[in-house]
């Protein structure tokens, strides 16, 4: 038992200002201070993470000051891995160095609460921190051999860049969901700013892929199930019939000038694979394409089909679509003649049905052409996205470009909010565009009215000219906000991966760690992670396949320690069952665990009827120690909270969301492995109030948590004090910063309210 | 059903086929308008200061006896919901209730005639009502107060009430991008050219779209649009002869109420044709 090790820790606190972030909101020298009688050695800096104050600590450590190292600082999201490689380098065990965040959780939120307040949530914090960090054991991770193998979801640029980058050191599998490879890019025309046909460039790479040793390509291909755990899992794919074998098909056409429907087709001249395919809502079945095809190709009864394979890292590509932008009424889309910018392109593209020629429903060209920016985006009114879609000034001003090379006489008008464009090259981009005649506007259009003559007409007002105004084209073409590709959720959730509230993949550190998602052998590249231009897109296909280069060639991937240990067993069984991962058996009529099966969830710690598990390093005596000494300095609402919400609750710091100083809160690995003695010591030790927020998607655990919630409730009931439960995902930092108000708000009253009653009580018996 | 009925003063002026209809239909449908007794003006076209403007209408709302308030009126309905927001505000509740006899609560709600049959009573009550599919083309023609300020009955920016309304009728209501433009009723006075110029815009993307009516849910704009046509044709030159319909009239004859008892020959743009084809039974296209 850890609680039995010998005394003499030494144990080194130090404390960081970040600047000002920090030391101007909290008085450190007080934190200390309230430290002496700790028996603790304590250290303030000004940037703990800079080499100065790492050498401090290294220092510290390598001269025998410290073997516990406790820092108060950022999030440890941010710099955890930091200090502890530099633990590990001066001979200190990882494990043994933990970080408190007291400023995304602390100084960065409570901007309109008193110094006083805060500075006792601080000392609370930090005492709590070392009273934790004297009661845990030295852990040594566990490590898991990796699959050699990497799953890229999506078959745009940013899924091929990734693939073909990975592929000569590494096993690579590519899924898209479409019959072709090339994502939107194979639907563009020319790319800015240099006016190269995307079709040219794109090619190449597709054929690349499509001949790579290392390449397995599967199209019309999507994840339908997700198994195993980070490095080693197995992902079950479902594939959509094509009717085609792609493997037999010589593109001859002679099934296509067979049918009579026209259901049998090549998607475009240069699609990959070069195959035929059926579209079944036009086949009438008759069977002629099967008795024409020389290569007995083709099978009418064709199902779908499912696949499994195991892989050691999963690469995000599933790039954005646009947003139907129906939705905004006063725009009537759809009408003739009124397009998508992502409409418009494909007419000018590879996949073009007009013979690549810009032409109205009736077939002849445009002679006024307006392209309408920010169809729903940058929006605040709570109707369409708030950003910005980032690629639509560039590639309207392109579009706008092409009307004019196309027909010089041809007017294009350009109506936007503001226009962007920076970035290298593009605001030579701008200016040439202007030199060729294209009229800007700058303004929102209000109305678009489709006229009797296929015509449209749109209103606007022009807020350089102070003026409103209306126009009649021939063509109005709107820039839709892109938005993440239909499924990303889905996929992100299987994953266990979380999403930004703007619904695009979170990154593990939005500046430092752009293509890393929050699951560690889970990569993202291109527009899933918002919208961005190709050259962008490509950047992050070549990031991520580094990132997944390095994370496979370690060969093994290293398992946080936290696991239960059993400590005592009666063969009951029940926490076997209780497992949602069977990592546990019964063996010998004891309880045995594997541990790379094991997540940590702690299920089995209260479901155990003897108290015969604990997690490690998150005992209950762990756990009951660290509450004390938090609820020592002043009394607060307790808030567990596991790594997914924990989060969320960054994030509100990085926006500043302020909410009440009251709220601590204590990072478990999830919330299920509390029971009523936890929950019952922190009230005893003073707290108002308790909240359990959890943010894992995983099923699993979340259907168990309306049962622990009400379990929990039951147990704690004679304290008479507020418990609740909540489901924060990591975006939804809003939501958990509104409801941290509303409880310790309330917890606040009810304490209030308690307070007055005993001081009546007192009175009374008193007066007796 | 039953409403406390806050008519307006188009109804006991210009707009006597309107409470003819009301009437005629209401009374069939079985639901019940409870005049409010001594109401006034609601002061939207002839009141500048707001806080007189809020308190004619609270005046309206606090008498209606806890019922909703019913209004055939775009303009009353707009105000009244207007000045139920402003009367959010306490201190002006308070300083306004100071004058008012019979206090305002807050309790009551006003809904326009349209909200009644659509929301309250019913699409699939009213189709059971009709005796006769009308077989005609319609314009849906909101008016610019009717769904704004934005509220719950419909949306601002495309209302689709009117026109379920009109399919539930067995017309066709024809697509039409000008539902919620303003007539030029309310600055006909003010200027006369430009409200004419927008009613001509309204009339003849009406015409353009082949309807064989027009359907308003508005004295104003019936005034505008019926009384002031020959105005609009002498001005811009233009022959329109649309006949301009209350959707309470286009209910009236999907009973196979006589028109008269409608008051469609009250109208100024005469409805013979159109009466004449629903009679028929024949699509306007034919």
């Amino acid at each position: 038992m850890p609680e039995n090790e010998p005394a003499q820790k030494k144990i080194g606190v130090y404390l960081c200002r970040c600047g000002g972030n920090i030391g101007d909101v909290i008085d450190l020298q007080a934190v200390a201070d309230s430290l002496k009688r700790e028996n603790v050695i304590v250290n303030i800096q000004d940037y703990l993470c800079s080499s100065a104050g790492q050498e401090k600590i290294k220092n510290d450590i390598e001269k025998g000051k410290t073997d516990r190292a406790l820092i108060g600082s950022c999030s440890p999201k941010l710099h955890l891995e930091t200090f502890r490689s530099m633990a590990k380098n001066a001979g200190l065990n990882p494990s043994l160095l933990e970080i408190t965040n007291i400023r995304e959780q602390a100084s960065w939120v409570h901007d309109k609460e008193s110094k006083e307040s805060v500075n006792s949530k601080a000392r609370g914090l930090i005492k709590g921190a070392v009273a934790r960090i004297s009661s845990i054991e030295a852990l040594v991770p566990l490590e898991k051999k990796l699959v050699d193998r990497t799953l890229v979801v999506g078959g745009g640029i940013a899924g091929i860049t990734t693939a073909l980058e990975l592929a000569d050191g590494h096993e690579v599998m590519l899924i898209e969901k479409q019959p072709y490879l090339g994502g939107h890019m194979i639907g563009l025309s020319k790319t800015f700013p240099t006016l190269d046909c995307s079709q040219c460039i794109l090619t190449p790479k597709m054929v690349a892929v499509h001949n790579h040793p290392g390449i397995t390509m599967l199209t019309q291909t999507e994840v339908a199930d997700v198994k195993g755990s980070a490095g080693d899992y197995s992902i079950t794919l479902k594939h959509s019939p094509r009717y085609v074998d792609i493997k037999k098909c010589i593109s001859c056409g002679a099934c296509a000038r067979k049918c009579p429907s026209g259901a049998i087709f090549l998607p475009f001249a240069q699609a990959v694979p070069q195959a035929y395919m059926i579209d079944m809502s036009k086949c009438k079945n008759c069977g002629a394409c099967v008795k024409v095809c020389p290569r007995d190709a083709i099978d009418l009864d064709a199902k779908e089909t499912t696949s499994s394979v195991s892989v050691g890292a999963v690469a995000i590509a599933t790039g954005f679509e646009p947003i139907n932008p129906s939705f905004i009424e006063e725009y009537n889309y759809p009408a003739p003649n009124l397009l998508t910018a992502v409409q418009f392109e494909e007419m000018l593209s590879a996949k073009s049905k007009t013979g690549m020629r810009l032409q109205k429903a009736d077939g002849t060209f445009p002679d006024r052409v307006a392209f309408v920016l920010c169809a729903g985006s940058r929006d605040f009114t709570g109707r369409g996205k708030k950003y910005c879609s980032k690629v639509c000034c560039i590639y309207s001003q392109k579009q706008a470009q092409l009307v004019k090379k196309m027909k010089e006489d041809a007017e294009a008008w350009i109506f936007y909010i503001d226009m962007r464009s920076a970035g290298r090259r593009f605001e030579e981009f701008y200016h040439h565009t202007q030199e060729k005649g294209v009229n800007y506007v700058r303004g929102k259009v209000a109305e678009i009215i489709p006229q009797k003559d296929s015509t449209l007409m749109v209103q606007y007002e022009d807020t350089n000219l102070g003026m409103k105004g209306r126009e009649i084209f021939d063509m109005v073409v709107l820039c839709p906000a892109l938005v993440p590709s239909a499924g990303t959720k889905e996929l992100a959730d299987k994953l266990g991966v979380p999403l930004g509230d703007d619904g695009f993949v979170e990154e593990k550190h939005v500046k430092l760690d752009p293509v890393n998602t929050l699951n560690q052998s889970v990569f993202a590249a291109g527009c899933v992670l918002g919208p961005k231009d190709i050259h962008d897109s490509v950047t992050e296909g070549i990031s991520a396949a580094h990132k997944v280069s390095q994370f496979l060639g370690k060969g093994m991937i290293l398992i946080p320690p936290e696991k239960p240990m059993i400590l005592e067993c009666n063969g009951c069984g029940d926490c076997v069952k209780a497992c949602p991962y069977n990592a546990l058996a019964l063996e010998g009529g004891k309880a045995v665990l594997s541990p790379l099966a094991c997540t940590g969830c702690g299920v089995c710690v209260p479901a155990c009827p003897i108290k015969g598990i604990e997690i490690r390093n998150f005992t209950r005596n762990q756990l009951k120690t660290q509450l004390k000494a938090i609820l020592g300095e002043g009394p607060g609402v307790i808030v567990f909270i596991d790594p997914y919400a924990y989060a969320a609750a960054d994030i509100a710091g990085v926006n500043r969301r302020q909410y009440s100083s009251l709220i601590r809160f204590v990072s478990v690995p999830s919330i299920h492995i509390l029971d009523a003695d936890v929950i019952n010591a922190a009230f005893e030790h003073g707290a108002s109030g308790v909240m359990l927020i959890e943010g894992t998607t995983d099923e699993k655990l979340t259907s168990r948590s309306d049962e622990l919630y009400k379990k929990l409730k039951k147990d704690t009931r004679k304290h008479k004090k507020p418990l609740r439960y909540s489901h924060i995902e990591t975006a939804q930092y809003e939501k958990l910063t509104d409801l941290l108000n509303v409880f310790a708000a309330q917890a606040g009253a009810k304490a209030e309210k308690r307070s007055r009653k005993e001081q009546a009580d007192e009175k009374e018996s008193a007066a007796e | 059903m039953k409403y406390s009925y806050y008519p307006g003063c188009a109804q006991h002026g210009t707009a006597v086929d309107y409470r003819m209809s009301v009437g005629a239909v209401f009374t069939r449908l079985g639901i019940e308008l409870e005049e409010i007794k001594n109401w006034n003006c609601c002061g939207v076209l002839h009141v500048d200061d707001r806080t007189t403007r809020v308190a004619l209408s609270a005046r309206t709302l606090a008498t209606s006896k806890g019922l909703d308030v019913a209004t055939p009126c775009n303009l009353c309905y707009s105000n009244l919901m207007r000045a139920r927001t402003a009367l959010e505000d306490v201190t002006l509740k308070n300083r306004i209730n100071e004058a008012l006899k019979t206090k305002y609560n807050g309790n009551t709600k006003p809904k326009h005639l349209l909200e009644v049959i659509v929301k309250d009573f019913g699409l699939a009550k009213l189709g059971e009502q009709v005796k006769k599919p009308l077989k005609i083309k319609a314009v849906p023609y909101y008016g610019c107060l009717l769904t704004r300020p934005g509220n719950e009955f419909d949306s601002p920016e495309n209302p689709m009430s009117l026109d379920n309304l009109i399919l539930c009728l067995g017309a066709e209501p024809v697509r039409y991008y000008y539902k919620t433009k303003c007539c030029g009723g309310p600055i006909l006075i003010t200027d006369e050219e430009l409200a004419l110029g927008l009613a001509r815009d309204i009339l003849m993307m009406a015409k353009e779209s082949g309807a064989d009516c027009m359907v308003v849910t508005c004295p104003m704009c019936h005034l505008q649009l019926d009384a002031k046509q020959k105005a609009v044709e002498a001005k811009f030159n233009i022959k329109i002869d649309m006949p301009i319909i209350y959707f309470t009239q286009l209910i009236g004859l999907a009973m196979e109420i006589p028109p008269k008892e409608l008051g469609l020959d009250k109208h100024l743009v005469p409805t013979d044709k159109l009466l004449a084809s629903i009679e028929g039974g024949k699509n306007a296209g034919e």
